[in-house]
């Protein structure tokens, strides 16, 4: 009995709103049209939701961490007061608020800038260290990645005007090719993956509330 | 030398790299920029917009990716209230609102623009494609006030916008997420143009899509921003990045070949030793 | 000069922080990683309450009742943490997911199979500038061949020529890779630039 209410009847829940949404945009019955656009205002209610799902988990973690003392539980605590201060100047005072955009900009918009940028260092480094001409499909790589480089170079159509043209033939022809072929296999397997969940096979995104 | 190129390349490299980004920063070498074919058919498409058309605009992006999506922003926003367009705007990345106010402190409107009349911002809406398809269907069916608080009814530009089917074109303005749900979302049911302002690295995946028409253009990165904003006569932060970006890719090109002449000559070395041994 | 903006010193100490993962994993890098993540979680905590009003509140407010139904089950998504409860949190993952799946699914059939199917076909003969159409024999043939490749359950290299097309298609995604690696490049230093102006204008005030 509790394996029709844990686990059948979510699945059928599942199985049958994407039914009615994928009916919604293809036939054209003005009620379904109805239904179908007050079921997607529905699940953006329940996204903004789950984003506070992360918060939940990261403060139990980190509370966590705190009671047993792990390495660095300190910065634990640190996380957690940062977390509770950006929500309470946010909901308290305001995301307009100077509180709120000072936090923002010169804190989590340094780290985020920070941290995107990073990459330079590493993709510079491994590209001394391992960009090589190993072998034949090394080489293709080495010279198609050595072409569209000098052609993505702002300057390089001043040192020969057929750089920039290469550059674009290469991202046009073989580029957008190779591109089409993860596109078309991508969408084979969401089309798959919405077969299995309209025939309930798929259960893995019902796993993570837990067996019971 | 030659041993700390090669057990310990990244201290020197990380050095070079720092000082070969700041100096062109710091003396701008004036070095000359060319216009691709790319930003040229991005430039054409925003200027055969006419005054009072509506362009959906979604800021999709972070701080993170600012020194490429926020150059390319201000570039393409000025084009289009040169044009006499109105935009309307949303986000659909939780850091899209500070993005936003970053954006408008960079734009001045044009005398007789109005927040309300020529904007407006719908702020953050969660739900990734469900959200767009839900403001592409019925552009009020998901919030009812804009990003300020202020409600939809007492905006002039909300009374001219329903649904997609009364925008020109759709902009989005993405550091990758939910660029490709936009062909599914606008292109496909409405047919109406998509532009595209990726990041670079999103550069390579969007060339199928327009090769297949579903994108219309695309700006790749700082390098289009900086095209468009010559292209559009109104230099800005872009234009700025271009003589350190040809630096710094110089400096990477010849990582690469001296990397590469190393390898070779090692293994030159190797198979030599293996001759001289069978011998 | 050097600014004496306490918010730039912030920004300045978290930036070399960051930074200093590329010579070490040090304490410094740490203590910003654990920032990021604290205020990271706490920036989309605000956002979430922001839609949860604007999209949920409000529209009960101006009368549409029928959204008290998503808020209720917003709500038992937090059952998870509740032991013995946590089944409940499966009734509203059940409603976004079949929902988010179908509106993505309904558009993947036309816009990234049937349209690039076609956009695929494309005249190998005509009256154009002969490089289109060598262009466009390119694109034909790379796309089959690596698509072909992709078909892991037919051993190519037990086929005639399978092998030649296999090696085809694989070359044609090293192109691609090859371009992605250029992309990527122009984009990370992009990025970089933008910390480095920061660092000299804004903070050394050069």
């Amino acid at each position: 009995m509790s394996e029709i209410y844990k686990k059948k009847i979510p699945l059928l829940i599942t199985a049958f709103f994407l039914f009615i949404v994928i009916l919604e945009y293809f036939l054209a019955v003005p009620f379904l049209k109805t239904v179908g656009l007050e079921l997607q205002s529905w699940a953006v209610l329940i996204v903004a939701f789950a984003i506070g799902l992360g918060g939940v988990n990261i403060t139990k973690h980190h509370l966590l961490r705190i009671s047993n003392r792990d390495e660095d539980w300190y910065l634990s605590i640190w996380l957690l007061f940062l977390l509770a201060l950006f929500v309470v100047v946010g909901i308290g005072f305001g995301q307009q608020s100077t509180y709120f955009k000072w936090l923002y900009i010169n804190v989590y918009g340094a780290l985020s800038s920070t941290t995107y940028s990073v990459l330079a260092l590493f993709i510079t480094s491994a590209a001394f260290r391992a960009f090589r001409a190993r072998n034949f499909d090394a080489s293709v790589l080495l010279i198609s990645g050595f072409l569209v480089l000098i052609g993505n170079t702002p300057a390089s159509a001043s040192i020969w005007g057929g750089f920039p043209l290469i550059q674009e033939w290469i991202m046009k022809v073989p580029t957008a090719a190779s591109t089409r072929v993860i596109v078309i296999g991508a969408a084979l397997g969401m089309v798959t993956l919405a077969l299995r969940i309209i025939t309930g096979k798929e259960t893995g995104f019902l796993g993570g509330a837990g067996e019971e | 030398m030659s041993k700390i190129l090669r057990e310990k390349p990244h201290i020197p490299i990380y050095a070079l790299l720092f000082l070969l980004t700041a100096l062109p920063l710091l003396q701008p070498l004036g070095l000359p920029i060319s216009v691709s074919s790319t930003t040229k058919s991005f430039f054409e498409i925003i200027d055969e917009i006419e005054e009072g058309d509506i362009v959906f605009f979604d800021i999709n992006f972070g701080p993170g990716s600012w020194p490429e999506n926020g150059p390319q922003a201000v570039a393409v926003i000025k084009h289009i209230w040169a044009k006499g367009g109105k935009i309307l705007f949303f986000s659909l990345n939780t850091n899209g609102p500070q993005m936003y106010d970053k954006m408008m402190s960079q734009i001045q409107p044009p005398d007789g623009y109005e927040y309300g009349v020529d904007w407006v911002y719908l702020g953050f809406l969660s739900g990734g494609e469900t959200a767009q398809a839900a403001l592409t269907t019925d552009t009020w069916s998901l919030v009812q006030s804009d990003y300020l608080g202020k409600s939809l009814e007492s905006l002039p530009l909300m009374q001219e916008v329903r649904s997609a089917e009364d925008a020109k074109l759709l902009i989005c303005n993405t550091s990758g997420a939910l660029a490709w749900a936009w062909v599914r979302q606008w292109h496909e049911p409405y047919n109406k143009p998509y532009l595209l302002l990726p990041i670079g690295i999103m550069v390579p995946s969007s060339a199928v899509y327009v090769d297949a028409g579903q994108i219309a253009a695309l700006l790749p990165g700082s390098r289009g921003a900086a095209e468009y904003e010559i292209l559009s006569n109104r230099p800005g932060e872009a234009v700025t990045l271009t003589d350190t970006l040809t630096i710094q890719q110089a400096f990477i090109m010849i990582l690469i070949i001296i990397g590469n002449i190393m390898f070779l000559l090692e293994r030159q070395g190797k198979s030599s030793k293996n001759t001289r041994r069978a011998i | 000069m050097v600014s004496l903006d306490v918010g730039v010193w912030a920004a300045a100490l978290m930036t070399i922080g960051i930074y200093s993962l590329g010579f070490k994993y040090t304490k410094l890098y740490k203590f910003c990683e654990f920032t990021f993540v604290g205020l990271g979680t706490g920036y989309g905590i605000v956002l979430a309450w922001d839609n949860i009003q604007r999209i949920g509140i409000k529209s009960i407010s101006m009368g549409k009742i029928s959204f008290i139904i998503p808020m209720i089950l917003g709500i038992l998504l937090y059952a998870r943490f509740v032991p013995k409860m946590q089944w409940v949190g499966r009734y509203p993952l059940a409603v976004i997911t079949g929902i988010g799946t179908g509106v993505a699914v309904r558009g993947f059939v036309q816009a990234n199979i049937v349209k690039q199917i076609i956009a695929s076909a494309k005249p190998l003969w005509g009256t154009g500038a002969p490089l289109t159409y060598m262009n466009n024999l390119i694109i034909i043939v790379l796309t089959i061949s690596g698509l072909i490749f992709f078909v892991f359950t037919i051993p190519l290299e037990k086929t005639k020529g399978g092998s030649l097309i296999g090696k085809i298609g694989r070359m044609g995604l090293m192109i691609g890779f090859g371009a992605l690696f250029a992309n990527t490049v122009l984009s990370r230093y992009s990025f970089l630039i933008g910390r480095v102006q920061f660092l000299l204008f804004d903070f050394l005030g050069l």
